[in-house]
């Protein structure tokens, strides 16, 4: 008896998104969608739109084997809802050898796996969606959860169906958003790419991939080193916005335009993260441009400022105006 | 909203439904099936969604209550003891910083004997730094006479909720149930929700004191010498009462829904080693997993926090001889004799011959995964008596290189 209950499946997945993308909401109904006990969790924390955010899912027919509340941390299925994430954060972290790194990309499989090994990951397949193209065509926004749900259903149909999936969808949200999510997620299937690995590697449901400690990661500081505990000296411990590269974060940026520019300061006053640089010249401070590594893309100046006429063509000009990246 | 998560609290449950949904929002459904008359709390992470999702049934139009917004939780805390002195099943809902405010209040509602119905999403307090993450700050609180029980899962939270109404109703004094902030309040998991019709059968309103103009009363008003003492013994003698008023919940709401909840729940106590986890909450699930492969140790595990369940804890101790207990807690005691949990159970057991160690795991948030486990069970092997420090940290680095090493 208790050999056959080791041979019950337990399924981890973990989604890597960007606050607002939606990856909460998937792990949700990847425990919906399954067919017996599941748990999901996020990363807990205060999420801002456009923080990098992890979620997991962990689901077994058999019910100690969930029961735990721990976090995962050596998923099977790893999926990405934003490309821009593999360079920020380990997405391969603690994978099962033989699992599946899930990516929402535009980008070809080489640049991708180029990206991926410098994390030096063990030997995993690659299944790659343009899943961003489908949801601005049948939704009208980039939020790619639903959709990168179906591409986990292509690689590992014995999780959950697609009709499960729909199931869930349409319990999870309202019907006019329900219908036109289901109708985009039966696109989705085609469109997955998949580059496997070596297929002598076996992926493992059973055995536990966790390496000790792995949680807490050693290198940062210690009890005995924080003497003044409690009080931040941000040269050793990580606090403040300096060196937190929200510039990362949109899919866009502010320019400025010094000729258009009255100085009226509307901008400095609404930015959220103080990307608008000022000198002081003239015995006053003036605009001088944007802070690139700090602009998520919120467009609130660009909707603040008056702007000026052209002088030659008496059209109107915004000194700031968005710009999309790549 | 595209997605709405209050959806199948809004139409009544007619039979055993399957739902997934995070803990906050389950509790938020179970209070609404309780059909409470006044919600009153003030948003603090990691609590804030079973308002919200409260606000939502209400909004909606399925749950008749009045939703009072006030300023602070000391306000929250307040006007919801009076509300319930006035008559009116009460909810409320805090954590951390927030029960710390509210502790100026906390003694009146058992003092007036009113049947309020508290959340807690268990969170730490700040210091030294600011944490929103999950710590078990309501431990510390535990002497004001609250009546407290304590939750593994979503499941187990959302039944906690109903219960907890049915037993501050019986025994007339205030109920928390608590919940590891963020692990079970914002973790999506499958529970079965009850039908209406049988929440409000298991929590029927029964006649009790209240404010009344008919027949007028000073509450809370200046006693001399002569009667003090007098009142506090009297809230003892009734206190006295309440745990086989909760196991009587509890047998109850077997009767209805099939879910066996106890006061002190055990697992595995026969095992070879005669060691056993002592702990609660969230906590509890991760060592039962652990415990699939690992049959040589037990689990003990509280729910009934307050009143403390002495008898039965000793009873449990001495007829299945065990030998070692390892307690697990998410508190600590800064350079006390132990931790909070430690000392209720150190002095519970007094004069019985069994070794204890308590283990201070997961603060602010920290994950507690099998590797703590481990180590904790196999620090434990070679210790056979109560001497030298009886606590430690497990789990945190002492330098960049080095994890902290257990001193016992």
């Amino acid at each position: 008896m208790a050999e056959n209950k080791e041979k019950i499946p337990k399924y981890l997945v973990r989604f890597h998104g960007r606050g607002g993308q939606g990856a909460v909401t998937a792990a949700q109904l990847c425990s919906m969608a399954f067919d017996g006990p599941a748990t999901c969790m996020p990363t807990f924390g205060a999420e801002r739109m456009g923080s990098p955010v992890a979620s997991f899912a962990r689901m077994s027919k058999d019910y100690n084997q969930v029961r735990t509340n721990e976090q995962v941390y050596s998923p099977q299925y790893s999926c990405i809802l934003d490309d821009t994430l593999l360079e920020d954060v380990d997405c391969t972290a603690g994978m099962v050898p033989g699992g599946y790194l899930i990516v929402n990309t535009c980008k070809p499989y080489e640049e991708i796996r180029e990206i991926i090994e410098k994390n030096n990951p063990p030997e995993i397949n690659v299944a790659l969606i343009d899943a961003t193209t489908i949801a601005l065509e049948y939704l009208g926004r980039n939020i790619t959860n639903t959709l990168i749900l179906g591409a986990l259903v292509k690689v590992a149909p014995q999780i959950f169906t697609l009709d499960e999936l729909i199931t869930a969808i349409a319990d999870q949200f309202n019907p006019k958003i329900a219908q036109k999510n289901m109708d985009a997620i039966k696109t989705v299937p085609d469109a997955t790419k998949i580059y496997p690995c070596d297929d002598k590697v076996k992926i493992s449901f059973e055995k536990d991939y966790k390496k000790e400690w792995s949680h807490i990661g050693l290198g940062k500081l210690g009890a005995a080193e924080l003497d003044k505990a409690g009080v931040w000296f941000t040269d050793v411990i990580d606090g403040g916005s300096a060196r937190v590269n929200t510039g990362s974060w949109g899919v866009s940026y502010a320019t400025f335009h010094p000729e258009y520019c009255i100085q009226c300061g509307n901008c400095v006053f609404i930015c959220p993260d103080l990307c608008i640089e000022r000198e002081f010249r003239d015995n006053k401070w003036q605009i001088v441009g944007v802070d690139e590594f700090h602009c998520k893309g919120c467009e609130n100046c660009v909707y603040v400022c008056p702007g000026k006429k052209d002088k030659e063509t008496g059209e109107k000009h915004k000194a700031l105006t968005m710009v999309m990246k790549c | 909203m595209s997605v709405q998560p209050m959806n199948p609290f809004f139409k009544e449950i007619k039979k055993p439904v399957e739902l997934t949904m995070t803990g906050n929002y389950a509790v938020a459904g179970a209070v609404s099936q309780t059909d409470p008359d006044v919600i009153c709390a003030f948003p603090i992470t990691p609590q804030t969604q079973s308002v919200e999702g409260l606000s939502d049934v209400v909004n909606h139009g399925k749950l008749k209550a009045a939703f009072v917004n006030v300023e602070s939780e000391l306000a929250a805390c307040a006007f919801s003891t009076a509300a319930c002195a006035a008559g009116a099943r009460t909810f409320i809902a805090t954590a951390s910083q927030g029960l710390l405010l509210m502790a100026e209040c906390l003694p009146m509602a058992p003092g007036w004997r009113v049947p309020l119905t508290m959340m807690i999403s268990a969170r730490a307090f700040n210091s030294p730094n600011l944490s929103i993450w999950n710590s078990w700050e309501f431990t510390l609180l535990s002497g004001m006479g609250w009546n407290t029980i304590v939750s593994e899962n979503v499941q187990e939270t959302y039944d906690a909720a109903i219960i907890a109404s049915k037993i501050s109703e019986d025994s007339l004094f205030p109920t928390q149930f608590v919940h590891d902030g963020f692990i079970i309040s914002h973790s999506a998991q499958k529970f079965f929700a009850i039908p209406d019709e049988d929440v409000l059968k298991y929590t029927p309103r029964k006649p009790r004191h209240h404010i009344n103009t008919d027949k007028t009363g000073t509450w809370g008003g200046i006693v001399t010498p002569d009667y003090f003492g007098e009142g506090r013994l009297a809230l003892e003698l009734e206190k006295n009462k309440v745990l086989p008023i909760m196991d009587n919940a509890f047998k109850e709401f077997k009767k209805m829904t099939g879910r066996s909840y106890h006061s002190i729940e055990t697992y595995n106590l026969d095992c070879s080693s005669k060691t056993v986890f002592l702990t609660m909450g969230s906590m509890c699930g991760n060592i039962l997993t652990w415990m699939e492969h690992n049959k040589d140790v037990g689990l003990i595990k509280l729910r009934t926090w307050r009143p403390f369940p002495t008898e039965q804890l000793r009873k449990i101790i001495e007829e299945n001889n065990i030998e070692k207990i390892i307690i697990l807690e998410k508190d600590d005691d800064l350079s006390g004799i132990l931790p909070p949990v430690g000392q209720s159970v150190a002095s519970a057991l007094f004069g019985i011959n069994v070794v204890l160690r308590s283990l201070i795991v997961g603060l602010g948030g920290r994950d507690v995964t099998k590797d703590e486990i481990e180590y904790a069970a196999k620090k434990m092997k070679p210790i056979t008596d109560n001497r030298g420090k009886l606590y430690d940290y497990l789990g945190v680095r002492e330098t960049k290189d080095k994890m902290w090493e257990v001193r016992f």
